[in-house]
């Protein structure tokens, strides 16, 4: 018994060893994810007031900031990332650089509102990989996530070293996609890919209350610090609308039934299937170009 | 509680340090641990299905005692009666009742008629098909005489809800198992070590092979229409892989599992895709199941004695039968009634116990024939799979019909490479093995201690590295 216990533990020992050093080497720069440090970045210096886009993959990939800011005539920063962090996480993030007068415009997939999607999947804990500081605002239904998704983790880490060692790149999703405001622009002049597969409500069966619950809060943050927020809809497209059109009637209602500052409607931003690039929140070029007019209108009106 | 899951990973270690070293003196005491983190392991998931197992094996621990002293025929009769009734009475509730309501509404809607039948939103327990099996083989070998039942209720509500084989299997027989919990258990190290290896290996299907061909195979069997025949193939060759790696994967982490506690499980499977015909598939795949139906409906119903007609009556009953407890949908049924047509003419012409041994016993390589013949299984018990995986029947003919249109000669437009890659070589690994009882067997090599420690600890860092997306085990909706 002494002998297999000293084995088995010896064995643990060295594989715990290597997991432990797998979470710890630097992760790969050229990621994805790894653009959270320049987002966190832009809002540390740039001044306010500014505009703040706030959200999900929808953002990245389906905004032209430059443009906003042309038009507006305000600063933008697209801290738009990856939804399976949790809206928890990206607006937990954002939280501290609110400053006076800084205009807050909240884009969130409709899976936010849905089981425990509020508070982070994988993606959460890789993220955590370039800002391991952020751990200490995670509360505890965050860290079971991470709990979760560890395996998963360490499978990202181990395929995320071996992609640095063959030196490949990411494609569109890698660092070097964005531009300077946060807006992904690598995808731009690619062909777009089928989306008819996908589905913006995939497992999302139970609304959280608690995902609307904490975003109240938030605008109540917001608004001390003498900002302000308001809610937008991420673009989707026609035939996934239909699909799941009594859902997204449902999240309206309650955004509706809780008097959030709403500058747009679901329906807005509904687009034909082709204007999308890879997945259903994703838009190409043209969809991007047609969605960033609209969120300029919304904006004005708000300005007026 | 998954076996692929940190939570497993955690209780395993804990149950055995308490089993080995805190209650390590007393049987009862073990017996009640057993039980307990059994039930933990099964409330994991949801604990109130917990009192369907307490009721089912309370039930089966009565008959079993009422049994033991009663001579009267009939009362006989009746006690095993309800251990039959509750049995499959839990089992046709929860797994069956829809699908015999909304078979009724339509065989009544072909005469004109439209009975207002209630459909209920019924969630399936996991593991049910197997622990209510394998505690009405205890009432039934009971009844029959074959074996004395136990007065030890914790010894017998362990052997019931048995954690390392509770939800998926093997379905083991009170004969087997229960006596091992009457035993004093001493540690075994050999044991022990061989069952680390059968976890570790169980864990690799499972993981590597099984949830890396999920994707695919879910891509291409919800959108088949979309796909070539040729693409369609692959489809079903990656199914037949998935189902494998993940119920053999299953498997061997049980049976491993079981090890490191002392307690020996009998095998499920045994190569099976190195069949050189399909009663030879059928030997080597989900033994326990095909034993279970064997020994308790086949021969029962008179088996392969009698006429001809009789012959044909009991395999397509064993098949259908072992079809539909797979799951509430034509397609089983479907699948089984493929697998009677394949197997009852070897059957008839008495050539259904042909091969017994191991194909190529003592060679490196099979002959030409071998090949083709294990091909030739491979290839119809995957026809079977495509009825088993489709969503319907109608689904499977057409997934049929387009797999062989003259597109299949087009290169397929789904081609993973490292998974096929990786795919062969787990089949080399497991050709060189096949007369093991799991392929990380390895002692026979006398591999000098490092070289093992290395290959172990190379295929956890695969396993960490190149593993699927966690997916549930397919035959926990059974």
């Amino acid at each position: 018994m002494r002998k297999f216990i000293l084995k088995t533990f010896s064995m643990l020992v060295l594989i715990c060893t290597t997991l432990i050093i797998i979470v710890l080497i630097p992760p790969n720069e050229n990621l994805y994810l790894a653009e959270i440090k320049e987002k966190t970045e832009l809002l540390n210096s740039i001044k306010s007031p500014r505009i703040i886009l706030a959200g999900g993959s929808n953002l990245a990939f389906g905004i032209d900031s430059k443009k906003i800011e042309f038009e507006i005539g305000l600063p933008v920063i697209n801290m738009g990332l990856h939804a399976g962090t949790g809206l928890k996480f990206f607006l937990d993030n954002i939280k501290p650089y609110i400053g006076k007068d800084d205009i807050l415009i909240i884009s969130l997939e409709y899976s936010q509102f849905y089981n425990n999607n509020i508070y982070g999947g994988g993606p959460l804990i890789e993220v955590l990989n370039f800002v391991p500081e952020e751990i200490n605002n995670l509360n505890v239904k965050q860290l079971k996530a991470i709990f979760k998704y560890f395996f998963e983790f360490i499978k990202w880490k181990n395929m995320s070293i071996i992609k640095e060692i063959l030196n490949r790149e990411g494609g569109v999703y890698s660092k070097g996609s964005f531009n300077k405001y946060g807006d992904v622009i690598a995808h731009l002049n690619l062909e777009s890919q089928d989306i008819s597969k996908e589905s913006i409500l995939n497992n999302c069966d139970k609304i959280n209350y608690e995902s609307f619950k904490y975003l109240n809060n938030f605008f109540k943050y917001v608004e001390n610090n003498g900002a302000k927020a308001y809610v937008s809809f991420p673009c989707i497209p026609q035939t996934q609308y239909m699909k799941s059109l009594n859902k997204i009637e449902e999240i309206y209602e309650i955004f509706q039934e809780n008097s959030f500052n709403l500058i747009s409607t679901p329906n807005q931003y509904v687009f034909p299937d082709n204007f999308f690039f890879n997945t259903v929140y994703h838009l190409t070029q043209k969809g991007r170009n047609i969605r960033t007019e609209i969120i300029i209108n919304d904006i004005k009106k708000i300005l007026k | 509680m998954l076996f692929n899951s940190i939570e497993f990973a955690i209780f395993l270690p804990i149950v055995f340090l308490f089993y080995w070293f805190i209650v390590n003196k007393n049987l009862k005491h073990q017996n009640l641990l057993l039980l307990i983190a059994s039930y933990i392991f099964y409330g994991w998931w949801d604990w109130r299905f917990l009192s369907l197992i307490i009721f089912s094996s309370a039930i089966d621990y009565w008959v079993g005692v009422s049994l033991k002293d009663q001579q009267d025929k009939t009362k006989r009769k009746l006690l095993l009666l309800t251990s039959i009734f509750v049995n499959i009475g839990f089992l046709g509730f929860f797994k069956y009742f829809n699908f015999f309501a909304e078979n009724f509404v339509t065989a009544f809607t072909i005469f004109g008629k439209h009975p207002d039948v209630i459909s209920l939103k019924i969630i399936l327990p996991v593991g049910i098909s197997f622990y209510t099996f394998q505690t009405l083989s205890y009432s039934i070998d009971v009844y029959r005489r074959k074996f004395t039942p136990t007065k030890d209720i914790i010894a017998f509500f362990a052997f019931v809800s048995f954690f390392p084989q509770l939800v998926a299997g093997p379905i083991e027989r009170a004969t087997n198992l229960l006596p091992q919990f009457y035993k004093k258990r001493n540690f075994e190290y050999d044991k022990a070590v061989d069952g680390m290896r059968q976890i570790l290996w169980g864990l690799f299907k499972k993981i590597v092979i099984a949830d890396n061909c999920a994707p695919y195979v879910n891509d291409i069997f919800s959108n088949y229409s979309d796909y070539s025949g040729s693409t369609l193939l692959i489809g079903v060759i990656l199914f037949a892989f998935q189902i494998y790696g993940d119920f053999s994967g299953y498997s061997d982490i049980a049976i491993g599992t079981a090890r490191l506690f002392c307690f020996n499980l009998m095998r499920n499977f045994a190569y099976p895709y190195f069949s050189r015909d399909i009663a030879e598939f059928w030997r080597r795949w989900h033994i326990s199941l095909s034993s279970w139906f064997r020994d308790y409906v086949y021969i029962p119903l008179g088996g392969s004695r009698g006429g001809t007609w009789s012959k044909i009556r009991n395999t397509f009953i064993i098949f259908l039968v072992s079809g539909f407890w797979h799951g509430a949908n034509w397609t089983f049924i479907a699948w089984g009634f493929i697998n009677a047509c394949y197997f009852l003419p070897l059957m008839l012409i008495k050539q259904n116990r042909k091969y017994l041994d191991n194909v190529a016993e003592g060679k490196i390589l099979p002959s030409i024939k071998e090949f083709f013949q294990m091909g030739l299984t491979f290839f119809i018990t995957c026809i079977a799979w495509v009825f088993f995986r489709s969503e319907s029947i109608g689904n499977a003919f057409h997934y049929l019909k387009i797999m062989f249109s003259t597109s299949l000669l087009t290169i397929p437009s789904i081609l993973p490479k490292k998974l096929i890659l990786s795919i062969i070589l787990f089949v080399m690994i497991e050709w060189v093995q096949r007369d093991k009882q799991h392929a990380l067997q390895i002692e026979s090599f006398k591999l000098p201690e490092a070289i093992r420690w290395g290959l172990y600890y190379a295929l956890i860092i695969i396993i960490f590295t190149f593993g699927g997306t966690q997916q549930e085990f397919i035959y926990f909706q059974f």
